[in-house]
């Protein structure tokens, strides 16, 4: 009798325990009709101050879209891509560079524009002794691996002709890249804002910002992106969710020092490194991005600057082993939801 | 219960493997499953001989398998040489047993991931933070199972030796020691499963290769051709491993178990 | 089982046993706490007995009577909680080969062959190895164990591994050996194989032989005098002394009426005690 019942209940776990894993993995199904609305949006965002996601603290986003909203955030861009991969986000703005690996590897998303641009927020902090580029043959950086600060780190040894066996580059998440610099195990790091504000308190020398390396061809930014059938599915809801990104940056435009203290209670980092981890990037609006400085209006239109620089960093990635040159698209231009785009900033 | 005889054994094992790589091939080629989240073993066998010509992340693969080996070995055997001789002596010594006990059960079942940024704190970014988080992952196990096996040595049994004339060292090294050898080898074989599992960890502090590196910074860029195959090589590393690992028990105590 | 001819060098007669006490325990009482409820339980109380030189003595009773406990005492595992006990002249501190012990179990080490298990006390002491040989060999002989000497312990079947352990015991040549129910894991057919063979050993050393066991024939088989030790608290109830002689068989014993005799005596005994 009773192991009768030992294996009833145990079937019945098991069962409850395919069952939940079944759920789990299936796409969020429903009807692809116009105008429908999906019941809830999951929306990811990097765990770093960033402006527009001050729209997640009155709803904001909630009261444009008209649905409810999860917030998913992620260390970096890698998680990212895993959990679009995985199909638990909807929309996202994350670094270039993984998105340039995401797309090369085949994973379905679309790209929306670049909101977010690179310019102070992301340093090259090193000892005081080190005082021009060309010192750092020889020494350790630390850098976080797929980041769009590892391809920067190499677009600086690139451009100023270092010798690449002889810098080591150290791939070191930001914490742990703050505890090596105080026990003096490495001479430098790539970092993003608010931990290089720790570094330069401690004597830390900037060598150079991202912005620096614009003028020779290499632009590092975060793109808002879309599951692809997440677009196909609810195209008016991309659209409302690409006007209402566009307002929290207006917010920001107006009141940056408001802003700034809010994500700074919210993120538990100081408001200076906050405000200036903001200010350090530049905040083009879609009407820019959809200029020829930035993406133009038009797939056709490969000459398009960022589009060049996604085919710039995919190469890069290849050339470095990190995804296979035969996944990589002719051209990116496909990748850009440019119809949703007009729809939602008409020229 | 019948006996399935070693070759028997070995015959169905290979069996049931090709069978299951043969639905998962099949799976991937009639799109039941997305290539993507679960590459087929035809990409996987592809993508193995690509790293094996070009190596990945400009490193050898065999390297990262060797390099791994080496770092999981020495945190590993390092924690055999502390572990071993703390747990006979908490195990012999009952005082300092109870004085050492209550920092090993609190240690013993922390998250090792918590210890990495106080690990690089205090130790730095290099092999030596790796090598102590598999050590730190592995040692307490050991002495836990060591001082156990002290404690499950028979009382008659010592007492047999004493009557024999055996005291002090000759007791510990002529009696308790080959007594307690069994029990150490399944300790020993424990020990190093969670050592291995914990090389992932080890090797997200400041690593450049490394099969747990080679898993983790693959998933950041969605190669899961890689990611898979980093696993195929840890468990096949692993599962290698653990049969040296009984091939050396059988031959060191050919009597374990039949005492 | 074959019983073996003595090797020729033990065949000279030995000397009957001499009146002179070799093990004496006095008004011998052992209790033991009981670590939690503080309650004490004694083992022994009263016990009085001595045993001569070269004597052969069975210490019978029921289970739980103490029996092991006075062997601990002897054998130097347990100090008694009062009264004297007085070995070979002097007290009993602590275990050593100068008394051989064999438990119930073999406790032969699993690691070692039957040859190193044997020698294993010798090798310990750093007895020369040109010392200790010969008398292994005379002893693994005289166990029936030639052509095992390289086996490994779990290799033998529990009458040879319990032969192993009394030759383990013997080969430091101790004037004494002590005996915990060493047959009693055997079955018959072996346990009485092993009997025969114990007598015949301990005429060719003339050791003195504190054996225990609550096997009634067991006992008039092999000893010279019997103890029988009461319930607990255990005293001697009563003592016995063995009218068959030397080189004993057990065939001859079973028609000998006063076997029969002394079994009931000892079955009304035990009963009423």
């Amino acid at each position: 009798m009773t192991r009768d019942r030992t294996t009833l209940s145990r079937r019945r776990v098991l069962a409850l325990g395919a069952g939940a894993l079944g759920t789990g993995a299936l796409p969020a199904s429903g009807g692809a009709q116009q105008g429908a609305k999906p019941s809830v949006v999951r929306i990811g965002y990097l765990t770093a101050p960033r402006a527009w996601v001050i729209g997640k603290h009155d709803g904001a986003f909630e009261t444009a879209l008209g649905t409810g909203v999860e917030w998913i955030p992620f260390p970096s861009g890698g998680p990212a891509l895993q959990l679009l991969a995985a199909g638990k986000l909807d929309l996202a703005i994350f670094g270039s560079t993984p998105i340039a690996a995401g797309i090369s590897r085949g994973l379905p998303i679309q790209i929306l524009g670049s909101p977010e641009v690179v310019a102070t927020s992301e340093r090259l902090v090193v000892r005081p002794e080190i005082t021009e580029v060309k010192q750092l043959e020889g020494r350790r950086i630390a850098v976080a691996p797929s980041s769009t600060m590892a391809f920067a780190l190499e677009a600086v040894i690139r451009i100023n002709r270092l010798d690449p066996a002889k810098v080591k580059r150290l791939p070191l998440g930001q914490p742990e890249t703050i505890a090596a610099w105080k026990r003096g195990d490495i001479d430098g790091t790539y970092i993003n804002g608010p931990f290089w504000s720790d570094l330069l308190g401690s004597g830390g020398r900037q060598l150079l910002v991202s912005g620096d390396l614009q003028p020779h061809g290499f632009f590092f930014w975060n793109s808002a992106v879309v599951r692809t059938d997440f677009a196909q599915r609810y195209p008016e809801t991309v659209v409302t969710w690409l006007r209402a990104v566009q307002a929290q940056f207006e917010r920001y435009r107006a009141d940056p020092e408001g802003v700034a203290r809010t994500l700074a209670e919210d993120f538990g980092a100081p408001f200076e490194a906050v405000r200036d981890t903001l200010v350090g990037l530049s905040y083009p609006t879609f009407q820019e991005q959809l200029g020829p400085k930035y993406w133009g209006r038009t797939a056709k239109a490969s000459a398009a600057p960022f589009l060049k620089a996604l085919s710039d960093t995919a190469d890069f990635l290849a050339e470095s082993g990190e995804i296979k040159r035969g996944g990589i698209p002719a051209s990116f231009g496909p990748f850009v939801n440019y119809d949703l785009l007009n729809r939602a900033f008409p020229a | 219960m019948s006996r399935l005889s070693l070759p028997h054994r070995a015959l169905l094992g290979a069996v049931s493997v090709l069978l299951m790589v043969f639905v998962w091939e099949a799976a991937s080629r009639l799109s039941l499953v997305d290539a993507l989240l679960v590459p087929p073993p035809s990409e996987i066998l592809a993508t193995a001989a690509d790293l094996m010509r070009d190596g990945y992340r400009q490193t050898p693969l065999w390297d990262h398998v060797l390099l791994s080996l080496a770092r999981s070995l020495a945190g590993f055997l390092a924690a055999i040489v502390t572990g071993v001789p703390l747990g006979i002596a908490m195990g012999m010594a009952p005082v300092f047993g109870a004085l050492v006990d209550p920092f090993v059960q609190f240690l013993r079942p922390l998250p090792k991931l918590a210890l990495i940024p106080l690990v690089v704190l205090w130790f730095g970014i290099g092999e030596t933070s790796k090598i102590l988080l598999i050590y730190l992952s592995t040692v307490l196990t050991i002495v836990v199972g060591a001082a156990a096996a002290v404690s499950q040595v028979r009382r008659q049994q010592l007492r047999a030796a004493r009557a024999l004339g055996a005291r002090g060292f000759t007791m510990f090294r002529f009696v308790i020691l080959p007594a307690i050898l069994p029990d150490l080898f399944v300790t020993v074989r424990l020990a190093f499963g969670i050592g291995w599992t914990t090389l992932i960890a080890a090797e997200m502090i400041a690593s450049e290769a490394g099969l747990g590196w080679m898993v983790v910074n693959a998933g950041a860029y969605l190669r899961t051709d890689v990611v898979m195959l980093g696993i195929v090589l840890l468990g096949a590393t692993g599962y290698a491993l653990d049969l040296a690992l009984v091939g050396l028990q059988r031959w060191a105590t050919p009597w374990a178990g039949r005492g | 089982m074959t019983v073996h001819i003595l090797p020729p060098d033990l065949q000279a007669t030995l000397p009957p046993p001499s009146p002179d006490p070799l093990i004496v325990l006095e008004d011998v009482a052992k209790r033991f706490v009981d670590g939690r409820t503080g309650r004490v339980t004694a083992a022994l109380e009263h016990l009085s007995f001595a045993i001569r030189d070269g004597e052969f003595v069975c210490l019978l009773g029921p289970s739980g009577c103490g029996k092991s406990s006075v062997l601990d005492l002897l054998c130097g595992f347990e100090q008694p909680s009062a009264g004297r006990i007085v070995v070979e002249g002097g007290p009993v501190r602590e275990p050593g080969p100068d008394r051989g012990i064999v438990f119930q179990e073999a406790l032969l080490f699993p690691w070692l062959s039957v040859f190193d298990n044997i020698t294993f006390a010798p090798r310990l002491a750093g007895v020369p190895a040109a010392l200790y040989r010969p008398r292994a060999a005379r002893l693994i002989a005289l166990m029936g164990l030639d052509g095992f000497e390289t086996h490994a312990p779990y290799e033998l079947s529990g009458g040879m591994r319990q032969r192993a352990a009394i030759a383990r015991a013997w080969i430091s040549e101790p004037r004494i050996l002590l005996m915990d129910e060493p047959f009693g894991a055997l079955d018959a057919q072996t346990r009485l194989g092993m009997q025969e063979q114990l007598l015949i050993a301990r005429e060719a050393t003339g050791a003195t032989v504190l054996f225990v066991t609550h096997d009634i024939e067991e006992a008039l088989f092999l000893a010279d005098r019997i103890l029988v030790l009461s319930g607990r608290p255990g005293r001697v109830a009563r003592e016995i002394p063995v009218p068959f002689g030397r080189s004993r068989r057990y065939a001859a014993l079973l028609t000998d009426e006063r076997f029969g005799r002394l079994k009931r005596e000892i079955v009304e005994e035990l009963r009423a005690g």
